[in-house]
């Protein structure tokens, strides 16, 4: 299953101003298996490894939910969907300190991660856990877009 | 009679918050020449309201460092003596003693600065009365009076929909930073650099001198944030006890930092230079962050207060004399893993292919102390390398510091995203 930076973008209709050269062609691959997007990455639960809580769940549409915002050039990881019944909770608690919510997106749903710098990541049918990436500095710190 | 208080804002009203709000935002972050004759006017109106006749002596000084040693020279001048002697008498007890090049200049141009345009008014007028501040009649009071009349005044929802707007912006990202930075470096700075003979006693008392000044000022367009509050309550809502402020405000919206005598009074001007990040916080990358007329900098990444090294020229030598870690790790991201790796001349491991990423390659430095030494501190520095080569022939490499307990690049990754490896093993796409 995939789709193409041009179509999503069509689909979406976002007014999200891409920074990075995406050709109109550039595949889209839709995937069940782990991703990254930057520091943000995107996790079938079940080799996640930790179990993190999860709070109440939100309906992902093609407004957006924001994930997370970056630093410096505060600019957001956002998911879209036009699909019914794709959900996103935030984490509440998470022992490693990096997972920031859990994505549903039921059977025969597509769901999609957008970033001005990194384009579209195509996620299919499953549950996955969507985290951050850390660093060890004097202390763990969460790495800054 | 009390008036009724006001318990909500009408919407022509509400409408004036975002204009308000901006044009005090602007008077705060204002890096135009002070406009004089308004701030004098200003200081004049804030002292005839705190029941003090205005200063007849006005000296003008560059910064806010350059305010602080001048308000210690006027609060500690011994008494009962005119003009010229004055000066030398002080120089020669205190001020003479501070060595030291920068300190040298600085305290030169400040006592020159300050001895001519006093000699030139009417000192031996004033002269005994000058060593008051008078920052508790001209501030403390009036403010404290005006406060507790406006809330009384004002419903508690319509202070927190006012309150707020400004001050984050200007105190907390710039005003305060400077308040820091004046108190923190003048304490340093003459600490550090008053040499030979002079006992600890005396450069003890000099450096606490001017910095006792830090408190003693009213900071003029850094305090934009609550004066435009009751400039709001006074114009917009006519609550008529915040116009006691007027005058205060006058001086915040054509000034810098300013020092309030009996008699006198010291006004600063504001920045030249002010450069922030796209959160506005002090940040820039190849000079200073925040600079006055006399050269006076902040040197700032992202919001924290650096050497100005860290930010002109970073090196790993300087980056390990420096014992300050959020400094470090600012210099560190200016100057770039990439950088560090090379001139710390790092061993890295023969590299691997990252996973999922085409044309990538990871690796993965030895143990440095670069965050402390201990074993349990010590971090290895990854490093992902693009498989694309750009221009020049270089390929730009990214790095992110990993514990040192983990031993291979690929471990080194999984554990940044907290997966286990043999899940970033199949990792399917990187974008």
């Amino acid at each position: 299953m995939s789709t193409t930076f041009a179509a999503l973008k069509e689909r979406f209709n976002t007014t999200t101003e891409f920074v990075g050269e995406f050709a109109a062609d550039l595949d889209i691959p839709v995937l069940t298996g782990p991703q990254c997007q930057g520091d943000v990455s995107v996790c079938p639960a079940s080799l996640y490894g930790a179990k993190p809580t999860f709070g109440d769940a939100v309906a992902v549409t093609g407004a957006g939910v924001e994930v997370i915002r970056g630093g410096a050039m505060n600019n957001a990881h956002t998911l879209r969907s036009l699909d019914a019944g794709v959900m996103w909770r935030p984490v509440l608690f998470s022992d490693e300190g990096v997972a920031l919510g859990e994505l549903t997106v039921p059977a025969g749903a597509q769901c999609f991660l957008e970033h001005p710098e990194h384009g579209f990541n195509g996620v299919a049918a499953g549950t996955y856990v969507i985290g951050h990436q850390r660093e060890q500095a004097e202390a763990v710190r969460m790495v800054a877009d | 009679m009390p008036k009724t208080k006001v318990d909500r804002l009408t919407q022509a009203q509400e409408a004036q918050l975002a204009p308000w709000r901006d044009m005090w935002l602007n008077h705060g972050l204002s890096t135009q020449p002070a406009d004089r004759p308004r701030a004098e006017a200003g200081v004049a109106k804030a002292y005839r309201e705190a029941g003090l006749e205005p200063p007849r002596i006005i000296v003008w000084l560059d910064s806010p460092l350059a305010g602080c040693i001048g308000a210690a020279m006027l609060a500690n001048l011994p008494g009962g003596q005119v003009g010229g002697q004055v000066w030398d008498q002080v120089r020669g007890q205190v001020w003479g003693q501070v060595r030291g090049q920068v300190r040298d200049q600085v305290w030169g141009q400040v006592r020159d600065q300050v001895r001519d345009q006093v000699r030139d008014q009417v000192w031996g007028q004033v002269r005994d009365q000058v060593r008051d501040q008078v920052r508790d009649q001209v501030w403390d009071q009036v403010w404290g009076q005006v406060r507790d009349q406006v809330r009384g005044q004002v419903g508690g929802q319509v202070w927190g929909q006012v309150g707020g707007q400004v001050w984050g912006q200007v105190w907390g990202q710039v005003g305060g930073q400077v308040w820091g930075q004046v108190g923190g470096q003048v304490g340093g700075q003459v600490r550090d650099q008053v040499r030979g003979q002079v006992g600890g006693q005396v450069r003890d008392q000099v450096r606490d001198q001017v910095r006792d000044q830090v408190s003693k000022a009213l900071y003029g367009q850094h305090e934009a944030g609550y004066l435009s509050f009751y400039d709001y309550m006074h114009r917009i809502v006519g609550i008529a006890a915040a116009a006691r402020l007027e005058g205060i405000g006058e001086v915040a919206q054509s000034a810098g930092w300013w020092w309030p005598f009996k008699g006198a009074v010291i006004l600063t001007e504001r920045p030249t230079v002010l450069h922030r990040d796209a959160e506005h916080r002090l940040h820039c990358e190849d000079g200073p962050a925040l600079a006055y007329p006399d050269g006076w900098p902040i040197y700032a990444w992202h919001g924290t207060r650096v050497p100005d090294w860290a930010v002109t020229g970073p090196t790993a030598d300087l980056i390990h004399a420096e014992p300050n870690i959020e400094i470090r790790r600012c210099a560190i991201e200016r100057l770039g893993w990439d950088g560090y790796i090379a001139q710390a001349d790092l061993q890295l491991s023969a590299p691997v292919d990252d996973p999922g990423n085409p044309g990538q390659q990871l690796r993965l430095s030895q143990p440095i102390g670069i965050f402390g030494t201990r074993r349990d501190e010590l971090v290895r520095v990854l490093l992902c390398t693009n498989g694309t080569v750009e221009r020049g022939g270089i390929r730009r490499r990214f790095g992110l510091t990993v514990p040192a307990t983990i031993t291979d690049p690929v471990s080194a990754a999984a554990w940044s995203y907290g997966w286990p490896v043999h899940t970033y093993m199949q990792l399917q796409r990187r974008t």
